[in-house]
C-alpha cells in the first residue's frame, strides 16, 4: 500500500473534538493564551460550562497532586508568598508574591472548586475585607460590603467560610460578624451569592451555640462544617467543641451534629476539628501523646454514628497543618519543616526539612477557570496587581 | 435473546472509504463501539452470513492504524487499564505520526467510537502543543486569525502575565 500523507481540509479537527477532548486537557495558563487564537476559541474558553468541564477533567487526573501553600507575610521583603508545590515531594513548582504592609495582610479562609477565599485584614481600621481569588488565572474580586459595615463605629472582624453549589455552579460565602476574639454567639449571619452578587440575611438560632472565630472549616458535598460549643457544656469541655455546625449551600440552612464523647482515656484532649476522609466527614481529636480519627458513618436505616477509625501515635498538638481527603496528614516538624503521615499505612515521612514552622495555609490545588467570565466584568481585577510570577 | 446463542460470528469484514477490505477478528472489532454495535445487531437477527461493515469516513491507511491499535488492546482486554507495557506501547505507537495523521486518527477514533484511542490521541496532541505559541497553534489546527490587531492586543492584555 502506498503511504499517503493526509492533507487539506480533512486533516483539521472538528471544533467539538478540539473543545471537549483537547482543550479540556490543557493547563489554564495555556488556555488564557489560546483566547488569542480566534474568536471562536475565545468564546469556547470564556464559556462557564467549558470552565466547569475543564475543572472536572482536572479533578479526575489524580496522578499529579499539587498543593497550594499560602505562607505568612514576610515583612523583610514586604511580601506574602502563595506557592504551588508538588504533593509528593513538596517541591516548589511556581510562586506568586503578594505585596503586604504592616497594615494590610492576607489570611486564607478556604479553597473550594478553584477559588480561594481570603480575608484582607486592614489593621488601621481593624476591618476585614473578603476576596475571592482564583490563583490559576490571577483574578480576584472583592466581595462588596454587607450591611455589617454600615456601622463603622464598631470595630469588627468577620468569621467566614466558602462553599460551592454544584447544581447551580455557584459559590457562596457565609459570614458572621465578630466583635471579640475567641468564642462568640452568632447573631448576624449573612450569605453572599456570587451569581446574584448580593448578600442576604440567614436565620441562625441565637444559641445555644458558641462559635469560634477562624476555627477550621471543611467543605464536602455542598455542606460546610465547623466546630461549635453548646453553652451548657462549655465549662466541662473547657473550650473544646461539643458539636459540628453545618451549613447547606443549596438551601441556606444550618444544622448540628453531636460529637462523640471521650472513651476512658487518661490524657488531656487539646483540640478537635473537622476533617474529610474518603468522602465522609470526620473528626480529629488531638491528645497529649496521640490523636484519634473518628468518621461519621451512615448505617442502613439508622442514624449516622461516629466510629473511631484510626489512632495516631504522634504528638500533634498545634502541629496539624492540613488533612488530605485520601488520609495523608501534613504536620509541622519539631523545630522546622513539614512532615507527612499516611494514616492507613502508618508511615511518616519528611516532606520539607528546612521549611520554617508557622501557621500557614495548605490545601490540594486544582487549576480552574472560575471567575474568568460569568461575574460582573468590572468586579474582577488582576491579583496580585504587580505580582512577581516565577516558576521552578 | 434465543437467537444470540444460535449464531455467533467470529469475524467481520470492514471496508475502508477507498474500498479496501479488512478481515477483523470479533474480539478486535469489539474495541470499536461502532463495530461492536453492528455485530450485536447482526447476531440478534440471527444471521450466519459474514457481515460487511462499510466505513465511508476512514481511509485504508488510517483504518490499518486503528485496527493495529484495537488488536493490541484486545490482547490486553482482560488486564486492568494501568498496564505499563500497554502504556509504553501506546506512546511508541503515536510517537511516529505527524499532526495530519494524528488528526485523521483522532477523527477515525471518534467516528468508530473507540473511546480509549480518541482519549489517547487527544492527550498526545494536548501534551505536544502546550508549549507552542498562538501562531503555531493556528498553523497546526489550520485556524484563521479573525481578530483585528487591536482586538488581539486587548485580549492579550486581559491576562498579560500568561504571555510572559
Amino acid at each position: 500500500m502506498v503511504k499517503r500523507r493526509c492533507k487539506g481540509p480533512q486533516s483539521s479537527l472538528p471544533i467539538d473534538i478540539i473543545r471537549d477532548e483537547i482543550l479540556v486537557k490543557l493547563p489554564v495558563k495555556f488556555l488564557l493564551r489560546c483566547r488569542c487564537v480566534s474568536k471562536s476559541w475565545c468564546r469556547i474558553i470564556d464559556d462557564p460550562s467549558f470552565a466547569s468541564n475543564h475543572y472536572k477533567k482536572c479533578q479526575n487526573n489524580q496522578e499529579k497532586t499539587r498543593l497550594l501553600v499560602l505562607e505568612p507575610p514576610d515583612m523583610c521583603v514586604a511580601k506574602q508568598i502563595c506557592a504551588i508545590r508538588n504533593g509528593g515531594k513538596f517541591r516548589k513548582l511556581s510562586k506568586i508574591g503578594i505585596d503586604v504592609t504592616w497594615f494590610e495582610q492576607y489570611q486564607a479562609v478556604g479553597y473550594v472548586n478553584g477559588l480561594l477565599c481570603i480575608k484582607r485584614y486592614l489593621k488601621e481600621t481593624q476591618i476585614s475585607q473578603i476576596l475571592l481569588w482564583n490563583p490559576s488565572i490571577r483574578k480576584a474580586l472583592e466581595i462588596p460590603c454587607s450591611r455589617f459595615s454600615n456601622d463603622l463605629q464598631i470595630r469588627y472582624d468577620i468569621d467566614c467560610a466558602i462553599g460551592y453549589d454544584q447544581v447551580k455552579d455557584d459559590y457562596k460565602v457565609v459570614a458572621s460578624v465578630v466583635i471579640q476574639n475567641g468564642l462568640y454567639i452568632p447573631s448576624d449571619v449573612e450569605v453572599f451569592t456570587l451569581h446574584t452578587f448580593s448578600w442576604k440575611s440567614v436565620n441562625v438560632r441565637r444559641g445555644p451555640w458558641l462559635w469560634r472565630k477562624d476555627s477550621p472549616k471543611v467543605f464536602l458535598n455542598g455542606v460546610i462544617y465547623w466546630g461549635a460549643l453548646h453553652v451548657l457544656v462549655q465549662t466541662t469541655l473547657k473550650g473544646r467543641f461539643s458539636h459540628f455546625m453545618s451549613f447547606s449551600v443549596s438551601n441556606d440552612t444550618f444544622n448540628c451534629i453531636e460529637l462523640p464523647n471521650n472513651e476512658q482515656i487518661h490524657e488531656w484532649e487539646y483540640e478537635r476539628f473537622p476533617i474529610i476522609l474518603d468522602q465522609s466527614i470526620g473528626l480529629m481529636k488531638v491528645f497529649e501523646s496521640c490523636s484519634q480519627i473518628w468518621v461519621l458513618e451512615e448505617s442502613k436505616g439508622k442514624e449516622q454514628t461516629w466510629i473511631k477509625r484510626f489512632n495516631i501515635n504522634l504528638q500533634l498538638f498545634k502541629k496539624c497543618i492540613y488533612f488530605k481527603m485520601d488520609g495523608e496528614l501534613l504536620f509541622a516538624g519539631e523545630k522546622c519543616g513539614v512532615n507527612s503521615y499516611d494514616i492507613k499505612r502508618q508511615e511518616t515521612k519528611v516532606l520539607a526539612k528546612s521549611y520554617k514552622l508557622s501557621p500557614f495555609y495548605i490545601c490540594v490545588y486544582m487549576e480552574s477557570l472560575a471567575l474568568l467570565k460569568g461575574v460582573p466584568k468590572k468586579a474582577t481585577y488582576t491579583f496580585p496587581p504587580h505580582g512577581t510570577v516565577q516558576s521552578g | 435473546m434465543a437467537s444470540s446463542s444460535s449464531s455467533s460470528l467470529s469475524r467481520v469484514v470492514v471496508k475502508s472509504s477507498d474500498n479496501n477490505l479488512f478481515v477483523v477478528n470479533k474480539k478486535v472489532a469489539s474495541q470499536s463501539q461502532l463495530l461492536k454495535q453492528c455485530i450485536d445487531n447482526m447476531e440478534e437477527k440471527g444471521t450466519n452470513d459474514v457481515i460487511l461493515i462499510p466505513l465511508s469516513n476512514v481511509t485504508s491507511n488510517i483504518l490499518t492504524l486503528v485496527l493495529e491499535y484495537c488488536e493490541k488492546h484486545a490482547d490486553f482486554a482482560d488486564d486492568d487499564n494501568n498496564n505499563q507495557e500497554l502504556k509504553q506501547w501506546d506512546h511508541e505507537f503515536l510517537k511516529k505520526f505527524d499532526y495530519a495523521t494524528l488528526n485523521s486518527l483522532t477523527m477515525a477514533a471518534d467516528y468508530m467510537v473507540t473511546k480509549s484511542l480518541l482519549n489517547l490521541c487527544c492527550q498526545f496532541i494536548a501534551d505536544s502543543i502546550k508549549d507552542l505559541t498562538v501562531q503555531q497553534i493556528r498553523q497546526i489546527f489550520d485556524i484563521k486569525n479573525d481578530f483585528t490587531p487591536q482586538e488581539e492586543a486587548d485580549i492579550k492584555n486581559e491576562n498579560a502575565w500568561a504571555f510572559r
